[in-house]
């Protein structure tokens, strides 16, 4: 594996937030020195991978003062209001952070600062976390490796190799949890594998929570029907206790489950995706994964989703560009964001604002979505697409009846190099996603755990709905 | 000719549809004070539908026996206006709240096509060169009620937006007052159809649909083709003028909204709405006729003007068929004249005083109707004003005071008895002058025959 | 897939193209739609998946909140006399 700048083991990583609230409580260090020192470090880390888009320090400097008052009022017992008491967190840029730019990485939001907090920034305020800024990502989410960000944004580099990508779209929250050298969470998003993808790229963990378990109250839309929120980290620990915080429902958010996650369970056999379009290594590393969990007593079965395979892709990028072409309409150069002078008419107004502030892909979604949503297309499309989903989610649980698990790579290759990514066709992106994209339109909650190899690679593990704690479980094993 | 009709009525509930901002404009609201991150389209913002609009509008689809879907489901529908905050509206589109449907009116019944909720966009000011837009009347709940093309002129749309308002106002969903009301018609004199959209209120429906004909019978009379087209009502030029074509070319990409739930509208809940309905305008005419013994007209016009609470007020002291005629003539004239539609209760128990004096012929139909006018102008005390002077003049009061006019005009009496029946009439000008309209027109008539008589 | 059709799609969307762009949508976009027209040859029953799993409903109970001030609602916009500026429909 390449240099890191602190090679911290995985247990090691699980060590820190304890250790920090141990000396926090013991009076060694204040959380206002803490994150003094964190503030200074994320700078440089910045300036080296360019993974911010946002450093909110007079936030996390005034959230830091009131803790430690809180503190030496209530001694130890702070612990129990705040569980999360010293963690630093960042958040996606398109999670809406009151006082704090959000803009989804678009310039059509740049300067975007939002009235009211996302309910995840909230309840992981609540339990006494500090924001520390917002993270680099695809415009909008529209990219599997954080090369799409908006017109004026930076590109957010891999901290185990600079010449390669991050991973997309939450490729700067990745590239933070990889690389910070203070207890931190990288607060991510996923519509098409956007948290699964980055981690495995930067040798981070990435949950991808069941869809409607976290609120998406302060999201940025991409996707409706798709979009979850979910936390990157090194360590599996702090994975789970951030998702305990930020789980659970929300009575703002329509789509919000009134379910709880399912109790950890243990699954005796897990079954073993079969694809193809895999580099070698990275298939080898997998393998010697789930070697592993079979010496601890889980089993595997290969198994096909032949319509999975054959049908997710087109189906994932038909819903997910209907829904985002509308949600995008908004962005018209009125109300917020980027608003040039009003001149002419209304129409030739949001025309112009629109091609300024949209980079690329953006254009290209919203081209094809407003396309599939057309009369006349719509029902070859967008319906088909919907029935599609219902098919691809029923098999899913037919290999979720016999199986505990199901296992594949997270992405079928090592980040790519810049120069690399240069070469692909839209298309060719698009095609990267084919191993996330069936559990993402089957809002079935996700793993990306990191493999031994001489690149970074993820494992992914697939669970039925509400079964995040056993795939933390197995998580552990791999 | 047939005219069709896609009226918009605001539900009356307490906060907006899919926000909690309130629904209710407080009077010299500042534009955009009355908005949330909902309502403004905030990116990241998220609807909540508001329980009560549901149930207003399940009690309109089931009083205009509508068929209800199992779900109550949800679209947008895109195009971009300055005054629609996400550039999609969320509305209602292949499965709306009912289907089908008939409406009752004093007219006959009315085939509906659909009806369904959607949110309201902003209002804009027009400033000619820019606009100006406030967002507080942005996501407020609409009921849309689409007719099939089963109107056959102005008279009949004017009367059907009418009636729907007081069936409406029955219900309890709307109220005039509070909530706005908005019109697209659609006319067809030959095949061709013409949309016109976006009428406010009903006087400028009627002004705006006969306008429309005029223009269509000139056109064809002109011997040239009417263009299938969509225009719009220009109130203070009283025209209708083509839209530009583009914007009726809009193609609505409806996707279902992936934000809410489809939401179970259960046979429970259907039963307890339907059975909390009130009684209906055509309903109540038909028990009003058995119950009082009115004429069949008076009580149907009555009811779907919004009169039958009034009339039945009226009737617990006062001649029921006397009360029917009265409210359906008379009240109904002044109420149109003014414009309002509400009766209070102290302007109620005065009309019924009022009408009590006529029954017992205190006071002349003249008289009458006159003080009728006064009371809706400021509600005054019946029974005194009257007391002080404006009895009829009747019987031996009257007799002399034919007399003396018989007298003072001997030139028209002599007329009268060459055979010119206007001479009477003069004769009766006379005493009605003499006795400041008190005198009882029929009774003075009598007498002047019998005095006249050669 | 061709220029007529991107046009007017770009229209529906209010998004002006450049030349560069046009060219780009009108090789992309008509590759990527084949791609997906494979669609049209999968097996599919009666049942649409909105969501991806059962979600409760709920519906709202009808109480007014409090609204943001008028500054607040304001607070991102380019505004004029308290009212959002746009350009002329007319």
């Amino acid at each position: 594996m390449p240099a890191r700048k602190k090679a911290t083991s995985k247990q090691g990583a699980s060590a820190e937030l304890p250790a920090l609230q141990g000396r926090i409580l013991q009076g060694e260090i204040t959380l206002s020195d803490h994150v003094h020192e964190a503030v200074d470090s994320l700078r440089e880390l910045d300036r080296e991978y360019a993974m911010m888009t946002a450093i909110s320090e007079e936030l996390a400097r005034s959230q830091a003062k009131a803790l430690d008052a809180e503190k030496r009022k209530l001694g130890k017992d702070i612990l129990r209001a705040r569980p999360l008491l010293g963690l630093c967190v960042s958040f996606k840029d398109a999670i809406c952070v009151r006082g704090v730019q959000s803009a989804a990485g678009s310039k059509a939001l740049k300067g975007y600062t939002p009235v009211f907090d996302a309910t995840v920034v909230s309840r992981l305020r609540e339990a006494g976390c500090i924001v520390l800024g917002k993270t680099a990502q695809d415009e909008f989410g529209f990219g599997s490796f954080s090369v799409n960000v908006g017109k004026d944004f930076r590109i957010p580099r891999n901290p185990l190799d600079r010449e390669r990508c991050c991973g997309g779209s939450s490729g700067g929250a990745a590239a933070l949890a990889a690389a910070a050298l203070f207890p931190h969470v990288a607060i991510a998003e996923s519509t098409g594998g956007s948290i699964a993808a980055p981690a495995a790229f930067c040798g981070v963990h990435g949950l991808c929570p069941t869809y409607g378990l976290v609120s998406r109250n302060g999201l940025i839309d991409y996707a409706n029907s798709l979009d979850k929120i979910g936390p990157i980290a090194r360590s599996l620990d702090d994975v789970s206790r951030v998702l305990d915080v930020i789980a659970g429902f929300d009575a703002a958010d329509a789509t919000s489950l009134q379910r709880t996650m399912a109790p950890e369970a243990m699954p005796k056999s897990i079954a073993l995706v079969k694809q193809e379009g895999v580099a070698e290594e990275v298939a080898s590393a997998m393998w010697d994964a789930v070697k592993r969990m079979e010496s601890s007593g889980v089993s595997y079965k290969e198994v096909s989703l032949p319509y999975t395979a054959k049908f997710a892709l087109a189906a994932y990028y038909i819903i997910a560009t209907s829904e985002a072409s509308t949600n995008l309409a908004r962005y018209c150069g009125l109300r917020y964001g980027f608003q040039p002078p009003v001149e002419g008419s209304a129409e030739e107004h949001f025309t112009v604002t629109r091609g300024e502030a949209f980079g690329a892909e953006a254009k290209r979604r919203i081209l094809l979505g407003t396309y599939a949503r057309m009369a006349g297309y719509r029902s070859a499309y967008y319906e088909r697409a919907l029935a599609v989903r219902s098919r691809i989610i029923a098999e899913y649980q037919g290999v979720l009846k016999r199986f505990g698990a199901l296992v594949s790579p997270a992405m079928p290759l090592f980040p790519p190099r810049f120069d690399e990514l240069s070469q692909l066709t839209p298309l060719q992106h698009y095609a990267m996603d084919h191993l996330l994209v069936g559990p993402n339109l089957a809002g079935l909650p996700h793993l990306s755990i990191p493999l031994q190899a001489r690149l970074p690679a993820g494992l992914l593990l697939i669970g039925n709905h509400l079964q995040e704690k056993t795939l933390i479980r197995l998580g552990r094993m791999a | 000719m047939r005219i069709g009709l896609e009226v918009h009525c605001g539900l009356d509930t307490e906060s907006k549809l899919f926000c909690a901002c309130s629904a209710r404009p407080s009077p010299e609201e500042r534009p955009n004070s009355r908005c949330c991150p909902v309502c403004l389209g905030h990116p990241g913002s998220r609807p909540l539908t508001n329980s009560r609009a549901v149930s207003h509008a399940l009690r309109v689809a089931l009083a205009l026996g509508c068929r209800i879907p199992a779900e109550l489901r949800f679209a947008r529908k895109s195009y971009f206006y300055p005054d629609l905050p996400k550039n999609f509206q969320i509305t209602q589109y292949d499965h709306p709240l009912g289907g089908g449907g008939t409406m009752e009116t004093s007219f006959g019944s009315v085939a509906l096509r659909r009806i369904h909720l959607e949110e309201d966009p902003g209002a804009i000011v027009d400033r000619g060169s820019y606009v100006l837009v406030d967002y507080n009347r942005s996501g407020c709940p609409l009921l849309e009620i689409v007719t099939e093309p089963a109107l056959k002129n102005a008279e009949e749309a004017r009367a059907f937006v009418d009636e729907l308002s007081v069936l409406l106002g029955c219900l309890g969903v709307y109220s005039p007052e509070r909530n706005i009301l908005k019109v697209d018609a659609n006319i067809s004199l030959s095949d061709v159809r013409v949309e016109i959209k976006n009428i406010l209120g009903q006087r400028e429906l009627q002004r705006a649909l006969e306008y429309e004909e005029a223009r269509q019978r000139e056109t064809i009379a002109r011997g040239e083709a009417i263009v299938q087209e969509t225009r719009h009502w220009d109130a203070a030029l009283g025209a209708t003028k083509p839209m530009r074509s583009k914007e009726s070319e809009e193609d609505y990409g409806y996707i279902e909204e992936p934000d809410l739930v489809p939401h179970p509208l259960e046979k429970g809940w259907l039963a307890e709405v339907r059975k909390a309905l009130p009684e209906l305008p055509l309903s109540r005419s038909r028990r009003l006729v058995k119950q009082y013994r009115i004429a069949e007209d008076d009580s149907r016009i009555i009811c779907f003007s919004g009169l039958a609470d009034a009339f039945e007020t009226i009737a617990g002291s006062v001649d029921p068929v006397l009360a029917a005629r009265w409210t359906r003539r008379e009240v109904l004239r002044v109420l149109n004249l003014r414009g309002e539609r509400v009766i209070s209760l102290e302007l109620l128990r005065q009309i019924a005083s009022l009408l009590a004096l006529v029954e017992k012929k205190k006071v002349t139909d003249a008289i009458a109707k006159e003080l009728l006018e006064k009371l809706f102008e400021k509600p005054f005390d019946v029974k005194t004003r009257v007391g002080a002077g404006l009895s009829v003049v009747m019987g031996d009061e009257l007799r002399a005071v034919c007399e003396r006019v018989v007298k003072e005009n001997q030139k028209a009496v002599s007329d009268y008895q060459s055979g010119r029946p206007e001479a009477l009439d003069f004769l009766l000008g006379q005493v009605m002058r003499a006795t400041k309209g008190r005198a009882d027109p029929g009774a003075a008539r009598l007498l002047l025959k019998e005095l006249g008589k050669a | 897939m061709d220029t007529d059709t991107i046009a007017r799609v770009a229209r529906l969307a209010r998004l002006s193209l450049t030349a560069a762009e046009k060219e780009a949508a009108l090789r992309d976009m008509g590759g990527i739609l084949d791609a997906f027209s494979l669609l049209e040859t999968a097996e599919t029953g009666p049942e649409r998946a909105l969501h991806p799993l059962q979600l409760p409903p709920r519906l709202r109970e009808d109480i007014a909140g409090s609204s943001l001030s008028q500054e607040e609602a304001l607070a991102n916009a380019r505004s004029k006399e308290g009212y959002i500026k746009a350009g002329r429909v007319r």
